[in-house]
């Protein structure tokens, strides 16, 4: 677990150090270990793969980690804050993107990110500028004033995602942020991810698609509530002696027990 | 406050697409208050009368005139016996059966003293009560002429003792200035404390309500953020209402409106509160709406609108102080009626204030961001 | 008719696996209805009254004596002036004061007339009118008793009152079955309101309207498991009644069951087709608190008598259903009235219920057209 990123992600990371730490972080609900003592770091401006089957704890990690879910125990810090003592601080510095659908169906595309540049504290000024630009990077200009409701899944994931960035976070968290929608979608999402990352920003996804996976810096794959593998897809690979990173998952996954 | 104000601009968004819901919020509790202050009425008049006349007589007759010039009874049925008369209370047709009994006539003549029995269907035991007393001074009145007499005016001239009721503050027994300004209370918290119930734990079920716990909003600025809109809209259901109260129902206002206003303003965060309260404990919309019924319901029944409190077992008297509608109702009635003075109804004043402050903190403090 | 009971097992699984739910919808009814069946009365016990006697005479006394061995009254204060008794009622402390004028005594018994006067705070309008006709009664009575009259004065009719069905005048045989058809209705009617429509915004309705299923037997299958909680709540809520309330239950049990029964089918089918109109469960619940609670509680004759209302609100109150199961549980509980008396009713509520299941089936049809 004390891989280095590899050179890719080492060439965008600051040497600030790792944006993301994790020491034997441990989440109990009653007798259920959900997570069980994990332990990683993630550098800034890495993409940052978190792989696992339904119910394998990858999306309770990552609840804790964004502060909506108080850890059991071990220590962890994003973006410098400490998980146990400073959730609310860590929301300043997070961008978050869930599989449940996050805007507001019944508000517009501008009003929505109107609401969201001014929930993080955005000067009107700076809300309009960043709207304009936002828009015509997305190409929904003329889209501006359409409820979210009424627009295509692939549209709203790009929306959601570049709302999520709009008080330029440290990190963001996405939560299987592509599901449902066709490859070309995904990928044109993926272009999104790569600018953010090239600017700096922390990427941290979750997600079942073994091909976006291979597009990760590094990856980590949650069994059971541990992290079984983590390493570039390459190197995972490697160690497996296998062609792809479906093999890879099927043979981890299948020792599974908490599987949905 | 910058934040409490993007969160107002988003709920009054999606309250101004939600169509179905605007016209519950605005237009509903209109039709409820005009619609239930008409029923709302004590008032026990045209009582259904059946009568058994067995004498036949012109002095029988002339009994049974007397009851048919009061406003009270109303004849429905004419029965040759006792038994078929009783048929009638049992359906429910009739409250009171007059038995006019064979000779009824020649004892009044001879012996100058005759009897009649009332048989009173005593299930509602008000109308009973009232039934059997507007009778008996019918008949007490009647020595056997067949003038007209009003009820009134006919106990008075029987009795030595005469009692004079005199009705302060509302001298008409108007039942419209008694009830409206209560109904109108009563539809404002139901509406407001119901959207207040549904909101939070509507945008959980929904998902969105993730995506807010995630930005460094502060718990204090969504309550409030939720809490303002439904608030500006139970006051103008509030201003509506009292427009209606004032010139559609003529409901006197001798004391201070803007007083009412400003104590209606610190009543209304009470519903708005416990319903916050409610949802974001929460799971689903379904046991909030329950749980909030089941408030609301307590709070409705046990105001003192309908039924005095005064006279409940100590225990219920001791859960309904609880009641923010049992202070508002009597703080609106001695305003309205009375003329009351701040100074007046300060103590019951504070005691919402006090609800207030502690279901909103409740809500805060009981709104969670990160959970366990 | 596999697939339907598989539909069926599936309505079951939402309720059940949902302990606090299940807790809420059983445990409620209970409540309301026991603190309801004692709390709502508007018997006088021991109302504090304010007396203010200009007279202090023998008749005054024992006025007085009278009053407040009743039972009914209690002495708060005596009062020496009227701007005493508007202050005392201004606290809210009293709402009726006895007034003595002065001679009060002298003129009983040397004119045998005098007045006594009975202000009442009429700003609480139910109190009031109910303490001055008790009050009233009640000297009424002294009168008969301690008044000289020339011979012959009295009364020459007299009139003997026998009073039928609850000759005790007990106030819990009006609300306590008032209470009881409320709380059913809206219980029942709100459950279902929100299970059609929590179906449409999960969107899974679409799935049950595309599937082979015909629109009868997904109405059927979305009443059927809340047809059985709504019945087990109307047991309870009818032993409640009977055991911890006192109302008697004088008619068959079998004609009680069947019309509660039948009640609590109009409640859901009800509930059903406002969740079939409403577009969301915010909507649907909403619709039916806001049309089922106080107009239940207004129109039915639970509170209000109804033959006092303006015609159009009588007419209105025809389609109340609760105004139908009041009368059918007062008739066979405590009448012991049998089908024979109660058709009418019964037949009332079997309208609405087929009518109100065809509406909902049309607005489901108008969903998929």
């Amino acid at each position: 677990m004390t891989n280095p990123p590899n050179n890719a992600a080492a060439g965008r990371a600051s040497a600030a150090g790792p944006v993301i730490t994790c020491q034997q972080l441990t989440k109990r609900f009653g007798d259920f270990v959900a997570v069980n003592g994990i332990s990683f770091e993630v550098a800034a401006g890495e993409i940052f793969g978190f792989l696992g089957a339904n119910g394998a704890g990858k999306t309770t990690a990552m609840r804790m980690l964004c502060g909506l879910l108080g850890p059991t125990e071990g220590a962890a810090t994003v973006a410098g804050c400490d998980v146990f003592r400073e959730p609310e601080r860590i929301k300043q510095h997070i961008g978050y993107m869930s599989q449940k659908f996050s805007l507001y169906e019944d508000l517009t595309v501008r009003e929505n990110i109107r609401f969201y540049g001014g929930v993080y504290g955005l000067k009107t000024a700076a809300i309009r500028e960043k709207t304009t630009a936002l828009l015509q990077r997305l190409g929904l200009a003329a889209e501006r004033d359409t409820l979210v409701g009424s627009l295509p899944l692939g549209w709203k994931q790009k929306l959601a995602f570049s709302v999520a960035l709009l008080h330029e976070p440290a990190v963001i968290f996405l939560d299987e942020p592509t599901g449902g929608v066709d490859p070309i979608t995904r990928r044109q999402f993926w272009d999104l991810i790569y600018e953010a990352a090239a600017r700096g920003v922390t990427i941290f996804i979750t997600t079942h698609y073994m091909d976006e996976a291979e597009y990760c810096d590094r990856v980590s794959i949650m069994v059971d509530g541990r992290i079984d593998a983590l390493d570039t897809p390459a190197g995972l690979k490697r160690q497996f002696g296998v062609a792809s990173m479906d093999e890879v998952f099927l043979h981890l996954a299948r020792g599974a027990k908490n599987v949905e | 406050m910058r934040t409490v104000w993007f969160l107002l601009e988003k709920e009054v968004r999606q309250l101004r697409r939600n169509r179905s819901l605007l016209g519950l919020l605005l237009v509903a509790p209109i039709m409820q208050l005009v619609l239930l202050s008409f029923a709302a009425n004590y008032e026990i008049k045209n009582l259904n009368l059946a009568v058994v006349d067995q004498d036949h007589s012109p002095a029988a007759r002339r009994l049974l005139n007397q009851f048919q010039y009061t406003p009270y009874f109303r004849l429905v049925q004419t029965r040759p016996t006792s038994r078929a008369a009783e048929q009638d209370l049992l359906d429910g047709r009739a409250d009171l059966v007059l038995v006019i009994p064979p000779q009824f006539e020649r004892d009044l003549v001879r012996g100058g003293r005759a009897r009649v029995q009332l048989l009173v269907n005593a299930l509602d035991n008000v109308k009973a009560g009232l039934a059997s007393s507007y009778a008996s001074s019918i008949v007490q009145a009647y020595q056997g002429e067949g003038r007209p007499a009003t009820v009134a005016a006919t106990v008075s001239e029987v009795r030595g003792l005469e009692v004079v009721p005199a009705y302060w503050y509302n001298p008409l027994l108007n039942y419209k200035t008694f009830m409206v300004p209560g109904i109108l209370v009563e539809i404002i918290s139901l509406i407001v404390m119901m959207v207040a119930t549904l909101n939070i734990v509507r945008e959980k079920e929904i998902g969105t309500i993730e995506q807010l716990n995630v930005t460094p909003i502060r718990k204090w600025q969504f309550i409030l953020g939720k809490l303002l809109p439904f608030w500006v809209a139970g006051l103008y259901q509030f201003t509506i209402g009292l427009l209606l109260a004032r010139f559609l129902f003529h409901v006197p206002m001798v004391g201070s409106v803007p007083l009412l206003y400003g104590i209606m303003a610190v009543f209304l965060a009470v519903p708005l509160g416990l319903g916050l309260l409610i949802s974001s404990v929460s799971q689903t919309q379904q046991q909030a709406l329950f749980v909030s019924f089941f408030f609301l319901i307590i709070f409705i029944l046990l105001c003192g609108l309908f039924t005095p409190t005064e006279y409940m077992p100590a225990w219920a008297r001791a859960i309904d102080r609880l009641n923010p509608l049992l202070y508002i109702i009597d703080i609106a009635r001695r305003i309205l009626l009375k003329g009351s003075t701040l100074r007046d109804v300060l103590t019951p004043v504070l005691t919402l204030l006090g609800m207030a402050v502690v279901v909103n903190t409740l809500a805060v403090w009981r709104y969670r961001k990160t959970s366990g | 008719m596999k697939s339907f009971l598989m539909f069926v097992r599936k309505e079951f699984y939402h309720i059940f696996r949902d302990p606090r739910t299940l807790l809420i919808l059983f445990g409620m009814p209970v409540a309301l209805v026991t603190l309801f069946g004692f709390a709502l009365t508007n018997e006088i016990k021991n109302a504090d009254v304010a007396v203010l006697d200009f007279d202090k005479g023998q008749h005054a006394q024992q006025v007085q004596h009278r009053l407040f061995s009743s039972g009914y009254f209690g002495l708060r204060d005596y009062a020496t002036s009227y701007p005493d008794v508007a202050a005392a009622f201004r606290q809210g402390h009293v709402k009726l004061a006895v007034v003595f004028p002065v001679g009060f005594s002298r003129d009983l018994d040397h004119l045998g007339h005098a007045q006594v006067q009975l202000v009442a705070d009429a700003s609480d309008q139910n109190t009031a009118v109910s303490l001055v006709n008790y009050a009233t009664a009640i000297i009424k009575t002294y009168e008969q008793e301690h008044t000289k009259r020339p011979a012959g004065a009295g009364p020459r009719v007299e009139a003997v009152a026998r009073l039928y069905f609850n000759p005790g005048l007990k106030a819990a045989y009006t609300f306590v079955p008032g209470t009881m058809a409320l709380i059913l209705l809206l219980v029942s009617a709100m459950l279902t309101s929100i299970t059609i429509a929590r179906e449409k915004e999960t969107g899974t309705m679409e799935v049950l309207l595309v599937s082979p299923m015909r629109q009868l037997p997904i109405i059927i299958g979305k009443i059927l498991p809340y047809f059985l909680l709504s019945f087990i709540n109307g047991l309870i809520i009818l032993a409640l009644g009977v055991w911890v309330l006192d109302i008697p239950q004088r008619g068959s049990l079998a004609l009680l069951l069947a019309e509660t029964l039948l009640y609590i089918l109009v409640a859901l089918t009800l509930g059903v087709l406002i969740s079939t109109r409403a577009a969301s469960q915010q909507t649907a619940m909403l619709t039916s608190m806001l049309s089922l609670l106080l107009p239940t509680l207004i129109l039915s004759g639970f509170l209000f008598p109804l033959e006092s209302m303006p015609l159009p609100l009588q007419t209105v109150s025809r389609i109340i259903p609760a105004r139908y199961y009041i009368v059918i549980l007062k008739g066979i509980m405590i009448k012991g009235l049998g089908l024979r008396e109660l058709w009418r009713e019964t037949a009332v509520l079997a309208g609405m219920a087929g009518g109100l299941l065809l509406l909902a089936l049309g607005s489901l049809k108008n969903r998929l057209a």
